[in-house]
């Protein structure tokens, strides 16, 4: 495919089809933010590819793309001749004016065209006007009141859509170096309607994220980010993940997690993941929350209550059962396990 | 003939009562056991108790059976996750309870005297989290 050429260090790069692009994005109600963040580029970058001032992109960002928007990637390469330089790098020129944006002249004369009505009679005027007026009038109060129809309609879907999303993430108060924990983000909603959501989670660097529920889409590291993109159709989406603490991470100090939701077709650039937002590096088990060395039966049912239905999701029930059954445990840090009492 | 006087406060006492009367029930059908337990058989050397669980139901139990103490188990159905001999404790941890019933057993080596056992069942309240313990007795 003749679309598709690979630069001089062999990026892989593809020419898009800027206009397509931007006329799917709004048939699907999608904002250049929504798409901007699952791509991983600026909404600059995205108004720029629409505009087809640099519509030869890297292939990876064109999938990426091409999954934002839920298509396939072939729906969006132009074919076509390339008519506009052949790179994405940033450019001193992106701060002029496209040709489609240019104003349109006006013409010379029209300012100084002289209206029909000054030149008659002002009876004349005032009859004609007033017969003429009349359709106008009518019409007039038709097209306020489909517009107030129609802006009460907008009004009431969009509060219907405003503020309906919470997420509260649910994080153990401590954990031990090397020792798995579980954390769990829960998403809800008072809409009725399903729509499109993406969920960022950013770990403190001395974290190592591992299994995610569902699956995360993407994962940067330093400091650890975790995304997923979903599909939010009932009250509430649960998204969890595992993560252990670095074993060189100090005792007693406090890290912080945040994390944000993006919703499709929503102006909020995010709405913040409230809840517990910071785990403390200690030598009682996550799962030992008044930290006094065994697992007793309330910590026991908080764990299965708050962990247990989430299935597939590998928390160490073994060992917490294995404490819970024995007098205690003790943190070895020689071996870096926990030895239990019996 | 005179006319009884009645105080201005009296109807509004008279609904907060009314109030009361008719919440009191709701709120104890609220925060009835979700869970109950009852001994089929406590004496002897077979103690049976049977667990039901109503929906919505908690995902985790804990069953506790206090025996006396040195109380020596045969066999036991499912098997306990923990005995205590030095307190005469068995527990029994089930998990992804749903609504029905369920029974735990304990085969003795020797029989036991009538009144020497009690039960525990601990669960989270779904609704509040609650942490509820509903003593069970022959």
């Amino acid at each position: 495919m003749d679309s598709e050429k690979p630069l001089a260090g062999g990026i892989p790069m593809v020419n898009i089809d800027g206009a397509r692009i931007r006329r799917i994005r709004e048939e699907k109600g999608l904002t250049q933010l929504y798409v901007a963040t699952v791509v991983g580029v600026t909404t600059d970058t995205i108004s720029r590819w629409e505009n087809r001032r640099y519509p030869n992109i890297k292939k990876e960002n064109a999938l990426k793309l091409a999954e934002a928007l839920e298509i396939q990637l072939a729906d969006i390469i132009d074919h076509g001749p390339p008519t506009t330089p052949p790179t994405e790098a940033p450019s001193l020129l992106s701060g002029e004016p496209s040709k489609q944006e240019a104003p349109e002249p006006q013409p010379a004369g029209q300012e100084q065209a002289i209206p029909l009505e000054a030149t008659a009679p002002p009876t004349a005027i005032r009859a004609n006007h007033r017969l003429a007026s009349r359709p106008v009038v009518l019409f007039g109060a038709f097209l306020l009141l489909t517009l107030s129809c129609l802006a009460l309609f907008w009004w009431s879907t969009a509060n219907d859509g405003e503020n309906q999303v919470a997420a509260v993430r649910t994080l153990p108060a401590h954990a031990t170096p090397g020792i798995t924990f579980p954390v769990v983000i829960e998403v809800t909603t008072t809409s009725s309607r399903s729509f499109s959501l993406i969920l960022k989670e950013t770990l403190p660097p001395d974290c190592i994220p591992a299994q995610g529920k569902p699956q995360f889409v993407s994962q940067a590291s330093d400091p650890p980010i975790l995304k997923w993109i979903g599909k939010i159709t009932g009250e509430h989406t649960v998204y969890c993940y595992l993560a252990k603490l670095r074993p060189e991470a100090k005792m007693d100090t406090v890290h912080q997690f945040t994390g944000g939701v993006t919703v499709r077709s929503d102006d909020n650039p995010s709405i913040p993941v409230s809840g517990t937002d910071s785990l403390q590096v200690s030598p009682f088990h996550w799962a030992d929350s008044n930290s006094d060395g065994r697992i007793d039966d309330e910590e026991l049912l908080s764990v299965y209550e708050t962990y247990g239905g989430i299935e597939g999701l590998h928390f160490g029930k073994k060992l917490i059962e294995e404490i819970w059954a024995s007098k205690g445990y003790r943190f070895n840090p020689e071996t870096r396990s926990y030895e239990i009492l019996q | 003939m005179t006319a009884k006087k009645i105080h201005p406060g009296a109807p509004g006492l008279l609904f907060l009562a009314l109030f009361l009367l008719l919440s009191l029930p709701i709120s104890l059908r609220a925060g009835e056991a979700l869970v109950s337990g009852q001994y089929l058989s406590a004496v002897g050397q077979d103690i049976k108790m049977q667990i039901t669980v109503a929906g919505p139901a908690p995902g985790t139990l804990i069953v506790i059976q206090n025996l006396p103490i040195g109380t020596v188990i045969d066999t036991a159905s499912p098997a306990f996750n923990q005995y205590d001999a030095g307190k005469g404790e068995v527990k029994w941890l089930l998990t992804h309870v749903s609504p029905g019933r369920y029974i735990v057993n304990l085969r003795l080596l020797s029989p036991l005297a009538p009144g020497g056992i009690s039960g525990e069942i601990r669960y989270k309240n779904p609704a509040n989290g609650r942490l509820i313990n509903l003593p069970v007795r022959p």
